[in-house]
């Protein structure tokens, strides 16, 4: 009696938890009230731990990375010398390309308004690709916003609270950007696919198209969702299969996501976009 | 053990897989503490508690994170079922039995959530899902299994300890 009830009570919990997963299979912008409220009051919680986590681990890498700094020092004041006269040509170029964009009077490719966030959490499982940040709703912060790291293009904006927002890192299994090959100029998308493997998958749209390892690749913006030259990474390997449509590049990420600390999520892109998000995968 | 020691215990493992774990990936691949709770919990209180533990902590993780709600509830919710089968079968506090567990547990969770994640969402490439993720997790786990087993015994002693003091 007691097994037939234990039965009962395992298999309507079951239908009841399927239920809810096929309910949810379609991608949503918006959360819950029940969402909302757990995940607020989690996050205080969560944003403590995690100081301590990343003091503790702040303080073992320097014990352990001490005699390696000397060497790097050396070689980033070359580097820093060389960045500084980089820099110097790159603000003469942007002065002149805003003069000649004044004068043909384009609109802006970049956007200018950017959310500076914390990343507060990761998701707890080794398959999902999301990082949860402590800027939302009340600081500007909309679904679909592109969000990027001073190394490269980090992912969008999912799902958004009042105080928080979560982000899904280019690295998941549904994330799909366009890119390009910054050399060649040929164009394809990246996708996430297995996170702890932690390259990209690009598939280029053309059988001939120009790719190598080592080629940069950035966003395209076709889709209008991420705003184009944004560094997505770079090709570690090609497969060129002559029974495949496409060309598929691994691609490394240009951020390292598992030490993803501070975010910009950018505004502009997710302007460009309706609101609601009715497909399950992401679009390019 | 009283209800809110576990659910204590749950919400503060939740919130170390959230925050500190990160920290602890190897290769990409991070343990999975939620797991081995849920594991630890069916096989020393049995079945229908490992299912409740299963399910609450997973319902936590999907409104939290999951992409689709339920997807961790159903997988954890089966094995803390599954674990409190062996509850009277297995030799728990043996270290061995407890490493043993912990992996083939662990790689079970894992498989059913790739067949639970590939049916509702994303195509995964097998090999990669399971040589990159599966197997790597249930190393780890087995590795961490036997200090959350005892941590689980302590735990019971001393809540056992505390109950008939009151009593």
């Amino acid at each position: 009696m007691i097994r037939a009830k234990q039965l009962l009570i395992a298999t309507t919990a079951i239908i009841l938890v399927v239920s809810l997963m096929s309910v949810t299979t379609r991608e949503r912008g918006y959360v819950t009230l029940i969402e909302e409220k757990l995940i607020q009051a989690l996050a205080p919680l969560e944003r403590g731990l995690g100081v301590i986590a990343e003091w503790i681990r702040a303080r073992i890498e320097s014990v352990l990375e001490l005699g390696r700094l000397r060497v790097e020092n050396a070689l980033l004041r070359d580097e820093n010398e060389h960045l500084r006269a980089l820099l110097i040509e790159y603000q003469e170029m942007k002065a002149e390309n805003q003069r000649l964009r004044e004068l043909v009077n384009f609109a802006p490719t970049r956007p200018e308004s950017a959310i500076a966030a914390q990343v507060i959490g990761r998701n707890p499982d080794n398959w999902f690709g999301y990082v949860e940040v402590n800027k939302g709703s009340s600081h500007g912060v909309a679904p679909n916003m592109a969000v990027v790291s001073p190394a490269g293009l980090v992912g969008r904006v999912t799902k958004v609270t009042d105080s928080t927002a979560t982000i899904m890192l280019l690295l998941d299994p549904e994330s799909g950007v366009g890119g390009l090959v910054q050399r060649s100029r040929d164009t394809g998308i990246v996708l996430g696919g297995v996170t702890a493997r932690g390259t990209l998958t690009m598939n280029l749209f053309s059988r001939e198209a120009d790719v190598r390892y080592g080629d940069v690749i950035v966003s395209s913006g076709l889709g209008r969702l991420f705003p184009p030259g944004l560094i997505i990474g770079e090709v570690v390997s090609v497969d060129r299969n002559r029974y495949s449509l496409y060309v598929i590049a691994e691609v490394k990420p240009a951020v390292n996501f598992g030490r993803l600390a501070e975010v910009l999520i950018l505004s502009t892109a997710a302007e460009l976009l309706p609101r609601s998000t009715g497909s399950g995968g992401t679009t390019p | 053990m009283k209800t809110w020691i576990v659910a204590g215990l749950l919400l503060f493992t939740f919130l170390l897989q959230l925050s500190i774990t990160p920290f602890l990936s190897l290769g990409g691949v991070k343990p999975d503490l939620v797991v081995l709770l849920v594991t630890v919990l069916g096989v020393v209180f049995g079945s229908s508690f490992g299912l409740g533990a299963g399910i609450v902590s997973g319902l936590v993780a999907d409104i939290f994170f999951g992409r689709y709600i339920g997807i961790h509830a159903l997988s954890l919710g089966i094995l803390g079922y599954l674990a409190g089968l062996a509850e009277h079968q297995v030799y728990r506090e043996q270290s061995l039995v407890q490493v043993t567990t912990a992996m083939v547990a662990t790689a079970f969770h894992q498989l059913v959530f790739m067949i639970l994640l590939i049916a509702v969402g994303p195509r995964l490439p097998l090999g990669a899902a399971i040589g990159r993720t599966i197997i790597p997790v249930a190393l780890y786990n087995g590795v961490l299994g036997p200090f959350v087993f005892r941590a689980i015994f302590r735990l019971q002693q001393w809540s056992q300890k505390r109950t008939e003091r009151a009593s």
